[in-house]
């Protein structure tokens, strides 16, 4: 889906952990200091997304599109689940 | 003073420096009365503006309350929408809740904030299965307001 881009006005850091979000597109979103430990995001959609100091705790990223997306660091991967089908960034392969 | 040559003369002089005195003394009141008159309408001007601004601002509290008490509506059916077992009703509530956001983008953090703690506690493990339109629907609100 095609959104219009909006400054955003939702300063707060996301927590996420715990959820289900399979398959899901959150392409573009802002996970700057969001919490997703445990979250089950598997194949899902995270073009262009910010990791900035993001939780990324035993996060399942099974087959997770993550091309373009900015400050995902290679010890925050170390914590969450990946495989061979992880779309890494280029930055990162 | 010089002495006139005939009374009629003097009282003749005497009418054209009357005149003379009286224009001016008229000219000086009329404009000293312009000035008053002036500042009078100044002052009644000024009267009239605070009073329009005074209920201008009341309007504007008005407006504000009721579009408080409109969202805050808004917000509590979304809210027990979102409990519904449809999905239907469910993606509703969202739907409302993402219209809540793009009219008043001061209040999309309290609907961010709603909609992830439904994610949390809700949790429906669909397995390989797209994702439910509700999750999604979720998902299409951060990736417009949280950017």
């Amino acid at each position: 889906m095609n959104h219009t881009a909006r400054q955003s006005v939702y300063k707060d850091a996301l927590d996420l952990s715990g959820t289900f979000i399979r398959r899901t597109s959150m392409r573009g979103v802002n996970f700057s200091g969001a919490d997703l430990s445990s979250a089950d995001c598997s194949y899902a959609d995270f073009t262009g997304a910010n990791f900035k100091d993001a939780v990324l705790s035993k996060t399942v990223l099974k087959g997770a599109i993550l091309t373009g997306v900015s400050n995902l660091t290679k010890e925050q991967l170390a914590q969450a689940v990946t495989d061979k089908s992880t779309v890494l960034p280029s930055y990162l392969q | 003073m010089r002495a006139f040559s005939t009374p009629m003369a003097a009282s003749f002089t005497c009418d054209v420096m009357y005149w003379f005195w009286d224009q001016a003394t008229s000219e000086i009141v009329r404009n000293y009365l312009f000035v008053a008159g002036g500042a009078f309408g100044l002052w009644l001007a000024w009267l009239r503006v605070t009073a329009a601004n005074r209920q201008a601002e009341n309007q504007l509290k008005q407006t504000e309350l009721s579009r408080r008490a409109h969202v805050a509506e808004l917000f509590n059916r979304a809210v027990g929408q979102l409990k519904d077992k449809k999905l239907e009703v469910r993606l509703g509530a969202i739907l409302t809740l993402e219209q809540v956001c793009r009219d008043f983008p001061d209040l999309s953090g309290p609907v961010i904030k709603l909609l992830t703690t439904y994610l949390k506690q809700n949790v429906v493990r669909y397995g390989d299965k797209p994702a439910p339109a509700d999750v999604q629907a979720i998902m299409d609100i951060l990736q417009e307001f949280k950017t």
